[in-house]
């Protein structure tokens, strides 16, 4: 029995990239008011993904995953009931995958109900585009922080160019990217003298090699050693950078045009650290100033549901909204603080209020501080103290469902420009100083 | 979700190169049905005496090893003959290289700075260890045999070609062998030399024939300063090593083994029974899973699930010797031995 998209819907999104499947099944009761998403990750090991046994398996163990009947034989079960049936099903696959249309061909070996889609730079810019449009930003970048392949996409609403004496306003996309085609070559980019002046962990580079080179031999997510995710972040950080210098001017300044400003994380590193060391380490690889957003987006969210968020409500079979997507999100507030400051002193006085209560809040130079958003609605206001290089007088930020859902407000008021090195040790102790650790 | 790891699977109409390493006469016809101890053919190779690392030897980068070596490919030295040189010391001191076997020289492996001392002609004749069939026959290369095989996944190993040989194993493989643990001579063979290795017992191997060797684990910075073929079965550092790898690898002992950069192929003599291979996802790991922890604390480790009840997605882990751990899902990968 066919529901009517009004009562309950479901729609399921499945992202293929060169190292991951991401699944995301996302339902909605709009009689209740429930929704909710389920979501998996599978990561590759190997060149599988044009194997049909491969997906046949894959579909079966995805609805045991979720308790969810998906399939019925090769047909897509139209959605009856919570947990049975979906509207539709979409894979979205990356076209730079060798022999992506060959995945195509195994996938129709499971059903032909399957639409599907690839992501080029076209599509990425089509929802950057449209994630500006809807959300109110005017640049928005996509970092892609996979293990073999690192890729930074940026959007600018209005990029102005002088073509013929004429000025233009086109939509753009500026891209650049870091592949690894080999284990060898990233193992060894351990010894690299830029990747190690980034590290913090105190330990031989030989027993650092053999845990990095076990980590690319079996990559994992969440995986809790803390040699992992130091150099997680100083891979990350160098990566960036390399994008960055390599790319001059297309990826500089994110931030500081006072404009809004969105960065969207993905990719199978991002759960190996915790937020302060992932946005660290973005932050300092792009030299982000000023303010911006950052959604953390482990299952590629943006990716397979984007077009749907994006399109609204001339999506043709699911709506998706604001909540489904934008989850993870943080503020980030990265003024130009210099050496001159003294230690330990306050940059920044303001008060978080939710209905419950009010609190004062402050942050100290040269810290990193995450003030975390607990309730469904807070006001974050407050001002940096004078002197303090920062573009507006002050900052003012409602959390709230209906606009952006914050996790948190992040002040870095780390002295500018950062300055790593020039060992481990050194940076060991700029860590603890910045996080506010003891050790 | 994640992808079993079919550690190691019986494959049924699997291809299995068997290279000449050498000259070869009296060779088996194409399409030709094969049983053990058929005659396969007729080796000619001369033996390896000696083998000289150059770069270890000189002090030098073994891509530069040619320009150091005072003797051509093919020439007959003998014991005492200067065989390479390199003057140090701004001139004041000479290092050399000394035969010590009398032999004609091979520079075939020189750009990895390696230079051989080689007998003169050996014959050998080369057997099928299995039940199969000829499918293809290059003269210069090799044979290929289809028939069934014992197929690992080998996790790192610095081959560019396929190589063949016949698996020996040190004692019984779990140890830290030294070179008092080597035999003297493996000619023909793929030698596993243990738990852990080093370099230097790596090249000792070498320096005693052996075509390629494996070792469960070894330091990265050791593996990368090798420049002959070596297999990294397990990973790097010294790792626990459990008992069901043990039993894989000393049952193959004395077998035929295919080998190329990320797979072994043994012939199947049925003297090993993997117990799955078909699978390829998994859900949520579960009770009695057997999985292989990826976390650098217990990297390589293998248990099974006992208990999967934890809420916060963690599970119960039995290791050797009653031995249990909790660990996260996100650090365990399911396998079949």
């Amino acid at each position: 029995m066919k529901l009517p998209i009004l009562d309950k819907n479901a729609f399921l999104a499945i992202y293929v990239s060169k190292s991951s499947v991401y699944a995301n099944l996302i339902y909605a009761d709009y009689n209740s008011g429930r929704y909710y998403t389920l979501s998996d990750v599978l990561d590759l090991r190997e060149d599988i993904l044009t194997s049909p046994e491969f997906w046949k398996e894959y579909f079966l163990e995805l609805e045991k995953n979720f308790n969810w009947d998906i399939l019925r034989g090769e047909e897509i079960r139209q959605i009856s009931a919570e947990g049975v049936g979906v509207y539709s099903a979409t894979m979205f696959i990356d076209s730079s995958i060798r022999n992506s249309k060959d995945i195509v061909s195994s996938i129709r070996t499971v059903s032909h109900d399957i639409k599907y889609e690839f992501v080029n730079n076209e599509y990425r810019r089509d929802i950057l585009a449209g994630i500006c449009e809807r959300m109110g930003y005017y640049d928005a970048t996509l970092v892609n922080l996979d293990l073999f392949d690192f890729t930074v996409s940026r959007h600018i609403k209005e990029k102005e160019t002088v073509a013929k004496g004429k000025r233009e306003k086109t939509g753009s996309l500026d891209s650049g990217s870091i592949h690894w085609s080999d284990k060898k070559g990233l193992i060894d980019a351990i010894y690299n003298s830029k990747l190690r002046a980034f590290l913090s962990i105190d330990s031989s580079i030989s027993k650092l090699t053999d845990i990095w080179a076990n980590f690319v031999l079996s990559p994992s997510r969440k995986n809790s050693s803390k040699s992992i995710e130091d150099i997680s972040r100083a891979y990350i950080t160098v990566q960036l950078l390399s994008i960055l210098n390599e790319h001059a001017k297309k990826f500089t300044e994110i931030g500081a045009s006072e404009k809004p400003s969105l960065l969207i994380l993905q990719g199978d590193l991002l759960s190996n650290l915790t937020i302060k060391n992932l946005l660290i380490a973005v932050l300092d690889g792009l030299e982000v100033r000023g303010e911006v957003d950052i959604l953390i987006d482990p299952f590629s969210k943006v990716i397979s549901l984007g077009k749907n968020f994006v399109l609204g409500i001339e999506s043709s079979d699911f709506v998706v909204g604001k909540r489904d997507i934008f989850e993870n999100v943080v503020k980030v507030f990265i003024p130009e603080i210099h050496k001159k400051e003294e230690k330990r002193k306050v940059v920044f006085v303001g008060s978080s209020q939710s209905e419950e209560e009010k609190k004062d809040i402050f942050a100290l130079s040269p810290e990193f501080t995450f003030f975390e958003i607990g309730s469904d609605i807070e006001h974050i206001s407050g001002k940096f103290i004078k002197g303090i290089g920062f573009g507006k007088e002050g900052i003012d930020v409602v959390s709230s469902v209906e606009k952006v859902k914050y996790l948190g407000i992040i002040v870095d008021a780390r002295p500018k420009p950062i300055v790593y090195g020039p060992d481990a040790k050194s940076n060991k102790t700029k860590f603890v100083e910045w996080m506010n650790e003891t050790n | 979700m994640k992808l079993i790891n079919n550690v190691v699977k019986r494959q049924e109409l699997m291809r299995i190169k068997v290279p000449f390493n050498g000259k070869a006469s009296n060779i088996i016809e194409k399409g030709k049905l094969v049983r053990p101890r058929d005659l396969l053919f007729i080796r000619e190779y001369k033996k390896v005496l000696d083998v000289y690392n150059l770069g270890l030897e000189l002090g030098i980068r073994h891509e530069k090893a040619s320009e150091y070596v005072s003797r051509i490919d093919g020439e007959f030295v003998t014991v005492g003959e200067v065989i390479a040189e390199r003057i140090v010391r701004g001139g004041l001191a000479v290092k050399k290289v000394i035969a010590t076997h009398d032999g004609v020289i091979s520079l075939e492996k020189i750009s990895n700075g390696i230079l051989e001392i080689l007998s003169e002609h050996v014959k050998e004749d080369v057997e099928s260890q299995m039940i199969g069939r000829v499918v293809d026959v290059d003269h210069n290369e090799g044979i290929t045999l289809e028939g069934s095989g014992i197929v690992f996944s080998v996790p790192h190993s610095n081959i560019k070609d396929t190589i063949g040989g016949v698996w020996e194993v040190i004692g019984d493989g779990t140890s830290i062998y030294s070179e008092r643990d080597l035999t003297a001579d493996y000619e023909g063979k793929i030698v596993f030399l243990g738990r852990y290795a080093y370099s230097a017992l790596v090249n000792e191997a070498f320096k005693r024939g052996a075509r390629a060797v494996a070792v469960f684990s070894i330091d990265y910075s050791e593996f990368a300063s090798i420049t002959q073929p070596v297999f990294v079965l397990g990973g790097f550092g010294n790792l626990a090593y459990d008992f069901r790898y043990q039993k894989l690898f000393s049952c193959m002992d004395d077998t035929f083994v295919s080998a190329s950069f990320d797979t072994l192929v043994w012939v199947d003599k049925g003297q090993y029974l993997p117990k799955g291979g078909k699978e390829i996802v998994s859900g949520k790991v579960k009770v009695n899973d057997l999985v292989r922890i990826i976390d650098p604390a217990r990297y390589s480790q293998v248990g099974r699930v006992v208990d999967d009840s934890n809420d916060d997605g963690y599970y119960t882990i039995s290791l050797l010797e009653d031995e249990r751990v909790l660990l996260p899902e996100s650090v365990l990968e399911v396998v079949n031995f």
